[in-house]
């Protein structure tokens, strides 16, 4: 079973690559439905699975299904966390793109920290959800303002170390600015923006393997000595 | 009569004021447990200084100047703090009247080795009973005047050659045993005040922050649940493509989880009939004759005070069966009721009985228990109380008492020994001065002063010695080379005595080191070396009474010399004991209030976060998913309803401080002539002061706007702006906010 799994990778490696597969997982059942349909209409991308949590898009494609990208949503009912999805994902060989409905901040950085290619909201218009697909299917990262937000916004932003340029680039694009916008408040071209936009996301992804335990032990100290309080009467 | 347990009142004031009086208590008993110690030991002084004409009158003022305090002692749980109050402004007066009274009918001087007259013999429990009640100024000028006058009656009756030098010498001894007590009380009374200040304070921001913590709870789980739910089926049903019947089965399974929320928490708040039901319930189980009547208003409770009524009114309840019963059988059957009622929005439980009931003074133990379990269990509460009232032959009254008060809340760390010890620093500083230039006027002066050098010199260097080095450090306990240093200096200086005066000398003052060591050896009592203090007295009394007896002196002399101050270390071993007892008691109370006060705080506050989420949950979303959740296809404008929701409900959990009038609307039209908007908020629990600015401000750039994108962002807070808006339309720019306007 081991073997076979292994030389499933093996072979899914050196097979030429002629599409790109993606999976969604997502445990609300119309928006999974409804994104496999608008997906399905990109060129190039099939829409191999729509499960409800990580476990199933694993168990069901271990040894025969090649998976380039798992569109993730951050919020999952079966209690997992977002850097156990993550980090599953990504040792199976899945990039992850990471869908949210709302903006909660706390979990798009978790994601970025885990090292997902981008955070997108649902809501933003379809034309602007496809172009992430076909990006992130790629491996190539997302820069949305929710996520550059969500950085620009952390704490302990100062951990990842950026370059003033890149704080500045981050901050651009948290305020909204897309690429030719930011290229043109910093004087910088188009791509050389999108060249720091990568730096940031991979800067920021190291601290958080870095941090990850820090920071599980944190939330568990949270747990542990300041909630309960409010049931100790 | 009647005992007091802090009653409805104006908490937490009152609740305050009982800590501190708990303490207070407390010293009256250690002034009681003295009082009998220095009467027994005056007791033959008194029947010495007795015969004359005004025998009769010295008895009674030997009855009141011990009486009192006595009394004072028993009563000192029981009596009400107002009637202690009295004992202690009796006894201030009683003392001054008794030196009074030997000034006005005595005139001789007393035969010399016998001259210390019988009142003069216990002054610090006056001065201390003064200094638990009033404010320290009056303390310290009773403190001088009974200094004063005790110097006046020594030199009175004084059988020395110098008078008046043995009356200053005296008074200004006792000028330094009183401060030393004195001192101690006003800053023990002091410091249980501050603690209790201090505590009130962080009381509230420990429960500030828990309800902080709870708030921020609540609105994660409902937010979680607008994510998840809401958010999804809006934005599925206005982008199109799913089928109705799919559609409704979401909107009815989101409303359903509304719904659910909408059900209080479980086990926090009961309804007032709860604790009605239960009441009657307990009555006709226990006590099936008694009458219960209950008077309460529809309210809400929380459950764990409702089950805290139920226990204590069986316990008031079973106690009276137990107890009530007449003393003559042929009595009237006794009557009991069980009542409860509203009385100013303090709810109240009424527990009595018309039966044998009980004095206090001789009540059984296991009855005392049984008061202070029902107290205890009350207590335990913010703004819970109870009262037991009882007189022979009056029956018992319980009264139960909870009033709902979020005001007081907090945190509480116990006052260290080093804090203490600082505060007290000015205090020891002035007493040590004192001790040293007191011990240098008793030993240098008065007759035998040509022959003090180079022995009494040496003895009084190491007494001072002592004194400095026990009192040296904050560190608590004194640390051991501290204390061996201080013992080592005490013992030399007790040896050079020996050889210094003699057991038989009578001048007035000559055994002034006695005194000496044993102030020091109170100092080491209260730096928690007790034991280290009783043994060394206990080897300065073996010294002495050896030292009497080689002198061809009886046992009995011997003692007389040093019995005395084993009652100043007696009395400053209680005190102490009385002071540490008391402060760890607060701090105890103080950090189970704040548990208990801090998880009330958010019990509630979580209650009304989730209610306030749920109304703007409601109003916002409720219509739109009813309509979902009929199966019929959906016409464009209601798709186009259903994304206008969405994002309203996306601003407000993502820009709550920009979710207000007029972006609210600008917004709405913003999104319905096509343009993207999107609203950011990362300035965490910090928003813009001058929020109105700026929302007219984000408001005027969506209403200019009709096609593209337009992005504002509430930046974190500590950047220099306060806000980006990007336009990004037929034009693109970029407009920052600062605190000063735009830019």
């Amino acid at each position: 079973m081991v073997l076979e799994w292994r030389l499933g990778q093996l072979h899914l490696r050196e097979r030429p690559v002629v599409g790109y597969r993606v999976a969604l997982i997502d445990d609300h059942e119309i928006v999974a439905r409804g994104f496999a349909a608008m997906f399905s209409s990109i060129p190039d991308i099939e829409v191999t699975a729509s499960v409800a949590t990580v476990a199933e898009l694993l168990d069901a494609t271990a040894g025969h299904e090649r998976v380039d990208l798992a569109i993730l949503d951050l919020r999952l009912s079966d209690g997992s966390s977002v850097y156990e999805n993550v980090e599953r994902l990504r040792a199976a060989d899945i990039e992850v793109l990471a869908f949210t409905a709302g903006d909660d901040a706390g979990a798009m950085r978790a994601a970025a920290r885990s090292g997902v290619l981008g955070v997108v909201v649902k809501s933003e218009p379809a034309a602007v959800l496809l172009e992430a697909v076909a990006h992130a299917a790629a491996g190539e990262p997302v820069a949305s303002t929710a996520w550059a937000a969500a950085l620009d916004g952390d704490p302990e932003l100062a951990d990842a170390g950026l370059s003033p340029r890149e704080r500045q680039v981050l901050s651009l694009y948290a305020s909204g600015a897309q690429a030719p916008l930011v290229a043109e408040e910093t004087g910088l071209s188009e791509s050389t923006v999108i060249d720091y936009i990568r730096r940031v996301r991979s800067k920021y992804g190291k601290v958080g393997r870095e941090a990850n335990t820090k920071v599980d032990l944190y939330k568990r100290a949270l747990e542990d000595g300041i909630l309960p309080v409010p049931g100790q009467s | 009569m009647s005992r007091e347990t802090p009653g409805i009142g104006d908490y937490p004031h009152q609740r305050r004021d009982d800590e501190v009086n708990r303490l207070t208590r407390l010293i009256y008993l250690v002034l009681g447990v003295c009082a009998v110690f220095f009467g027994a030991m005056s007791l033959p002084l008194l029947l010495a200084q007795s015969r004359g004409p005004d025998g009769p009158l010295v008895v009674v003022c030997w009855l009141l100047v011990f009486g009192l305090p006595v009394a004072m002692g028993v009563l000192f749980l029981r009596a009400p703090l107002r009637v202690l109050r009295v004992l202690v402004t009796a006894e201030a007066v009683v003392f001054v009247l008794a030196i009074a009274q030997w000034l006005v009918f005595r005139d001789g001087r007393l035969p010399a080795g016998n001259d210390i007259p019988w009142v003069i013999t216990f002054t610090a429990i006056p001065a201390v009973s003064v200094a638990t009640v009033a404010r320290p100024a009056l303390a310290w000028s009773y403190v001088v005047l009974v200094s004063g006058l005790s110097g006046w009656v020594r030199a009175w009756s004084s059988a020395g050659a110098d008078v008046r030098l043995i009356g200053a010498k005296d008074a200004l001894y006792t000028l330094l045993l009183l401060s030393v007590f004195v001192g101690l009380t006003i800053v023990v009374r002091r410091i249980a005040a501050r603690v209790e200040a201090e505590a009130e304070a962080d009381r509230a921001a420990y429960a500030e922050s828990a309800a902080r913590l709870a708030r921020k709870h609540e609105r994660l789980t409902v937010d979680a649940l607008i994510h998840d739910s809401v958010l999804s089926v809006l934005l599925m049903a206005g982008r199109g493509g799913i089928d109705a019947a799919a559609l409704a089965v979401s909107a009815r399974q989101t409303l359903a989880k509304i719904n659910g929320l909408n059900a209080p928490p479980p086990a926090t708040l009961v309804s007032a009939s709860e604790l009605e039901y239960r009441l009657r319930l307990l009555t006709a189980e226990l006590a099936p004759d008694a009458s219960f009547t209950a008077d309460l208003p529809p309210r809400l409770l929380p459950g764990p005070v409702v089950d805290a009524f139920v226990l204590a009114a069986g316990e008031a309840l079973r106690n009276s069966l137990r107890h009530s019963q007449p003393r003559h059988p042929s009595s009237q059957p006794v009557t009991r009721a069980v009542e409860v009622s509203d009385e100013g929005g303090t709810v109240v439980v009424r527990v009595r009985d018309d039966g044998a009931g009980f004095d206090s003074a001789d009540v059984a133990a296991d009855r005392l228990g049984i008061a202070r379990s029902i107290v205890a269990r009350m207590s335990a509460f913010v703004g819970g109380s109870a009262s037991v009232s009882s007189r022979p032959g009056a029956g018992t009254e319980v009264t139960l008492c909870w009033t709902a008060d979020k005001k007081a809340s907090g945190g509480e760390k116990p006052a260290s020994f080093a804090t203490t010890f600082s505060m007290i620093a000015p205090v020891v500083r002035f007493i040590i001065v004192l001790f040293i230039v007191v011990h240098a006027v008793l030993a240098f002066t008065g007759p035998s002063a040509q022959t003090w050098f180079p022995l009494e010199f040496l003895a009084f260097l190491a007494v001072s010695g002592a004194a400095v080095l026990s009192t040296r450090t904050a560190e608590n306990p004194l640390p051991a080379r501290h204390t061996w240093g201080t013992v080592a200096l005490l013992a030399v200086a007790d040896l050079l005595m020996c050889f210094e005066v003699t057991p038989q000398d009578t001048a007035a003052f000559a055994h002034w080191y006695l005194g000496a060591i044993t102030l020091v050896l109170l100092v080491l009592a209260m730096r928690s070396r007790n034991r280290v203090a009783w043994l060394c007295y206990a080897g300065l009394f073996l010294t002495t009474v050896s030292w009497a007896v080689l002198s061809g002196l009886t046992v009995a002399v011997g003692v007389g010399l040093v019995i005395r101050h084993a009652g100043t270390l007696l009395a400053g071993t209680l005190w102490v004991f009385a002071a540490r007892r008391s402060m760890a008691a607060l701090a105890e109370l103080n950090r189970q209030r704040t548990v208990r006060d801090a998880g009330e705080l958010a019990e509630t506050t979580a209650i009304e976060e989730r209610q306030a989420q749920l109304a703007r949950l409601g109003s916002l979303a409720r219509p739109a998913l009813e309509r979902l959740a009929h199966p019929e296809p959906l016409s464009a404008k209601e798709r186009a309803e259903c994304l206008q929701v969405e994002a309203t409900l996306r601003d407000a959990i993502r820009a709550p401080s920009l979710f207000v009038e007029p972006v609210i609307k600008a917004a709405r039209a913003a999104r319905s002539r096509g343009v993207e908007v999107t609203l950011l908020d990362d300035s965490a629990d910090q928003p813009p002061a001058d929020i109105d600015s700026l929302a007219a401000t984000v408001a005027d750039e969506l209403a200019g706007v009709d096609a593209g994108r337009v992005t504002a962002r509430v930046l974190p807070p500590g950047r220099e702006a306060l806000a980006t808006i990007v336009v990004d339309s037929h034009e693109r720019r970029i407009v920052t906010v600062t605190a000063d306007g735009v830019l």
